[in-house]
């Protein structure tokens, strides 16, 4: 630094405006970074898993596709129709089969040969909005991946 | 020169903030659950549904620790719970089974879990004038909803049976005499003594219809997986897991704090969503932790018959209840006691607002309801979100 720069320095503002830009500048950007990470997100689902007895069968990521688990691969088919996908799931309790709607990013039940009632083809779909489909008599879950399915109540 | 240096570490300072602040850790009470891991274990040999643990732990330690817990203590605690509590176990195992097995004024050793269920309900049976009465299970046979009509292999074999009970109505006779026969609930005492814990059945606790006797029964399926999701968080949090939650069936849970919260003002809350009984969907959110929560209705375990929904919740008359209200949900302190009072309140209904008054009356406890008249409409004095823009009535 030259003398005379060191000298504008020296006997300058301890702030000057574009310090002030500066400081402004991170707050804002500390406060958006703040929103993204802390504030609860509603976020699209990313993709789901479909449990059997508590054991994962399989995955399915929406921007990945599907991963079955060793074991099942001959128990799961799929069937592309109705701009979505169409998976069953052969078990020992029986066939459950649900619909991955690709352009809403959801999944749901529509049929099962659990009983009946087939509960589970009236729960709601699966779409980022919370909550798990429970099919009791054949031991079938279906919940979001990475994380707990959002408690629901009814 | 002193002045540069000044604003540069300013700066620095500045940045390290804006940095730790944004991700580096989340703290809920306290604790930094920034690596907490989402464990879900299940089962559905219980209570005919799905019992959940939805737990997030703080290392791959703990949630080994979490699974030993799960086949140690949890499984055996349910086991334990339905065989006591189920009147469908044999009578030399469960003590409900062996009270409904038992004679008029009959005294029978139950263990402590039964004992205290028993207590509970002649308290909310007291509390509730009645709406609230576990001594139907004569009604819910004679309605086609044991277990016998529900596993597909029913043949008629009882006095009242019908060839088809979905479609067919029982005889008047049978389903005055169950509910006479349920009012004498008030009339079982319970006794306690150095060497055990005792319900004794009332000396007038039967009826008779057409020469056969049938005697005081109990079905405590409204309380049973209450009582057993209160018993499964009680074990989680003894073993020092603070956030999660436990599902009995969906109808009865208990909320702990939620790791994966953690914004200023909703700490560890839980965003719980209640079933939508019209189309599937969910119709209300409430957020909350370090709750239990359960809902009733009759959109569940029903018929229909001539235009009207039979469900599985007895009435005072004998009959399933048709008061309006289709489903009710109750957050407050006991999973068991929520169970008891929402089945309460959906056969006190809300015509008068009667159902609405008693849970505003109850102390930490706090409801939302649908009531149908010519339109659903929501009545709550809970905050939270009407998903669905029914008509709403706040209490």
């Amino acid at each position: 630094m030259s003398g005379k720069a060191f000298s504008r320095v020296r006997g300058g503002k301890f702030f000057k405006r574009a310090d002030i830009i500066v400081y402004v500048l991170i707050a804002v950007v500390s406060i958006v970074l703040l929103l993204v990470f802390l504030l609860p997100k509603e976020e699209d689902l990313t993709g789901f898993e479909i449990t059997y007895d508590g054991a994962r069968v399989l995955t399915y990521e929406f921007d990945g596709g599907l991963d079955v688990e060793d074991g099942y691969l001959d128990r799961v088919s799929i069937e592309k129709n109705d701009g979505g996908v169409y998976i069953t799931l052969t078990t020992d309790d029986g066939v459950n089969t649900c619909f991955v709607d690709l352009e809403r990013r959801s999944v749901k039940m529509t049929d099962a040969d659990c009983s009946v009632s087939k509960d589970c083809t009236y729960m709601p779909a699966l779409d980022g909005d919370g909550g798990a489909i429970i099919c009791v008599p054949n031991r079938i879950r279906i919940i979001p991946v990475g994380g707990i399915s959002s408690p629901v109540t009814g | 020169m002193k002045k540069a240096v000044l604003r540069s570490a300013l700066i620095v300072v500045v940045l390290v903030a804006v940095l730790s602040a944004a991700g580096c850790a989340y703290y809920v009470d306290g604790t930094d659950v920034s690596g907490y891991i989402p464990v879900t274990l299940t089962t559905y040999a219980y209570f005919d549904c799905e019992t959940s643990v939805n737990v997030y732990v703080a290392s791959e330690d703990e949630k080994e620790r979490l699974t030993v817990l799960w086949s140690e203590k949890i499984l055996p605690s349910l086991a334990a719970a339905e065989t006591s509590l189920s009147c469908y176990s044999a009578p030399d195992e469960g003590a409900v089974a062996r009270f409904n097995a038992a004679a008029p004024g009959e005294r029978v050793e139950v263990d402590v879990r039964a004992y205290e269920a028993v207590k509970l309900c002649l308290r909310v049976y007291a509390e509730t004038d009645g709406a609230f009465n576990p001594a139907t299970a004569r009604s819910l046979d004679l309605w086609g909803f044991t277990d016998r009509f529900l596993n597909g292999a029913y043949a008629p074999s009882k006095e009242y049976d019908r060839a088809d009970p979905h479609s067919q109505l029982p005889e008047q006779k049978y389903v005055t005499a169950f509910a006479e026969l349920a009012e004498k609930f008030d009339g079982v005492t319970l006794e306690e003594d150095g060497s055990g814990f005792y319900v004794v059945k009332p000396e007038d606790g039967f009826v008779t219809v057409d020469g056969v006797e049938y005697t005081l029964a109990l079905e405590l399926g409204g309380i049973g997986k209450g009582v057993a999701a209160d018993e499964v968080a009680a074990l989680l949090k003894e073993n020092g897991f603070e956030f999660g939650y436990v599902s009995v069936g969906g109808s009865s849970l208990v909320m702990l704090a939620n790791a994966a919260r953690m914004t200023s003002g909703k700490e560890g809350l839980f965003d719980v969503s209640v079933i939508d009984p019209y189309n599937g969907g969910h119709y209300f959110r409430h957020y909350c932790r370090d709750v239990a929560v359960s809902t009733s209705g009759n959109y569940r375990n029903s018929y229909i018959v001539g235009g009207r929904t039979y469900s599985h919740i007895i009435g005072k008359d004998g009959v399933p209840y048709d008061t309006g209200v289709v489903t009710a949900s109750l957050f407050g302190p006991s999973a068991a006691l929520c169970d008891a009072y929402t089945t309460a309140m959906c056969v006190m209904g809300m015509a008068g607002g009667e159902a609405s008054d008693f849970a505003t009356k109850l102390k930490n406890y706090r409801y939302v309801l649908i009531y149908e008249t010519n339109e659903p409409t929501i009545y709550t004095n809970l905050s939270g979100e009407n998903l669905r823009g029914y008509a709403e009535v706040r209490g």
